[in-house]
């Protein structure tokens, strides 16, 4: 993704930065031996894949969404257009015979008809470990900048009111804005700016 | 994505579509919706409902006609068969807002669609409704669907559309998750 270009794609050449601003952080595997860790591999070990939680009934029991199937048919679908991506790059950029040969992983597999609830306790299940996500916590900022969705309101990192910048965000100005990477080019753009704003409205003490 | 000729017309208008997303984006009280029926018993398992005002930007909203849809049982059930089942409605609404989808998204990608089909099917275990056995549910065990389409694209592509349909369907959303459902006798 980064030597592809990928990474550097920029916030306001994107079709809907709404929507890319909400995509998940990406899913890293740390092995040295890069082995492949998707759903497939954990339904290999034993994880039983369920629809997203939908809902508690009265008694207590979980319901999990139908749509598993259309979730996990999005998600082969956009991994297939990442790659072709790449690979055509590859192919562009005469890479082709010192990289190995275009391969696909196969579609998430699926049971017939999932479970649409669990009763836990009957199921045997003790831990529920909740991997949902963060939210920024702009209450301590006392500025008004925030949107009816207590987010800060900015034009790739330049915020609406004068002097104040955000970094680090989901694609704030590339994809790579929330990467440790992507901090670097962000960071060149956006003091260029300030340093234009400090220059025009800041009154320079005596040289 | 490259920009094409807009010679592509499947029929939706994605520039109006678009132009009222960036409207109610700032005004999103004007979102709230409320969508309606009515219906009247007949006779037997028969029922004929309507539909026509319904709610939105701010306002009560009125069609040039009124929809009319008559409901029955097959003469299986020992009934009528004055209309289609309440259950092949719900297919019919599946079945539509899916296919809508899928054109309007065709049209915002610039994907000439030729031809689309689809055909679904609920299956049931009537113990549920007929109470016979208590572990059966009353609904749908599970609904399959399936399209035939014939479009200027690509296979993945047309799967894209079909997934993507899926994902910002009305129907599907209310058929695959939980929805509340108030019932009051005045």
């Amino acid at each position: 993704m980064d030597r592809s270009g990928v990474l550097d794609e920029r916030y306001d050449r994107v079709d809907d930065i709404a929507r890319a601003r909400r995509v998940p952080s990406l899913q890293l595997a740390g092995t040295p031996d890069r082995s492949t860790l998707d759903l497939n591999s954990l339904t290999d070990i034993g994880v039983r894949l369920v629809g997203r939680l939908a809902g508690i009934t009265e008694d207590g029991k979980a319901q999990f969404s139908g749509s598993l199937r259309n979730m996990c048919a999005l998600s082969d679908l956009k991994m297939r257009r990442l790659l072709d991506l790449i690979d055509e790059w590859a192919r562009a950029n005469d890479l082709d015979d010192r990289a190995e040969p275009p391969d696909r992983l196969p579609p998430t597999r699926l049971e017939e008809a999932p479970p649409l609830g669990m009763d836990f306790v009957r199921s045997g299940i003790n831990t529920i470990v909740w991997a949902m996500g963060n939210r920024p916590d702009y209450s301590w900022l006392e500025l008004p900048v925030l949107d009816r969705k207590s987010k800060v309101r900015h034009d790739g990192g330049i915020v609406c009111s004068p002097g104040v910048y955000l970094m680090g965000m989901p694609f704030l100005r590339r994809r790579k804005s929330a990467l440790i990477d992507g901090a670097g080019d962000d960071a060149r753009d956006l003091s260029a700016h300030l340093a234009a704003y400090l220059d025009n409205n800041v009154p320079r003490l005596s040289a | 994505m490259t920009e094409v000729s807009t010679t592509i017309d499947n029929g939706v208008n994605v520039e109006a579509l678009i132009a009222a997303r960036e409207a109610l984006t700032k005004a999103p009280q004007a979102a709230q919706f409320k969508w309606r029926a009515a219906c009247e018993w007949k006779d037997g398992t028969h029922s004929h409902s309507t539909v026509e005002s319904f709610f939105g930007l701010g306002e009560e909203q009125h069609r040039k006609t009124t929809f009319a849809f008559d409901a029955d049982h097959p003469e299986i059930f020992a009934s009528q068969d004055k209309g289609a089942t309440p259950v092949e409605y719900v297919l019919v609404g599946l079945a539509s807002c899916l296919t809508a989808g899928i054109a309007a998204i065709a049209q915002h990608r610039n994907i000439q669609l030729r031809s689309v089909t689809a055909t679904l099917e609920g299956d049931m275990d009537l113990q549920g409704i007929l109470g016979i056995d208590s572990e059966v549910r009353n609904g749908f065990g599970g609904i399959k669907i399936s399209y035939d389409i014939e479009a200027d694209a690509k296979r993945e592509d047309i799967e894209a559309l079909v997934a993507q349909s899926q994902k910002r369907s009305a129907v599907y959303d209310i058929v695959t998750n939980p929805t509340n459902v108030t019932v009051v006798v005045n």
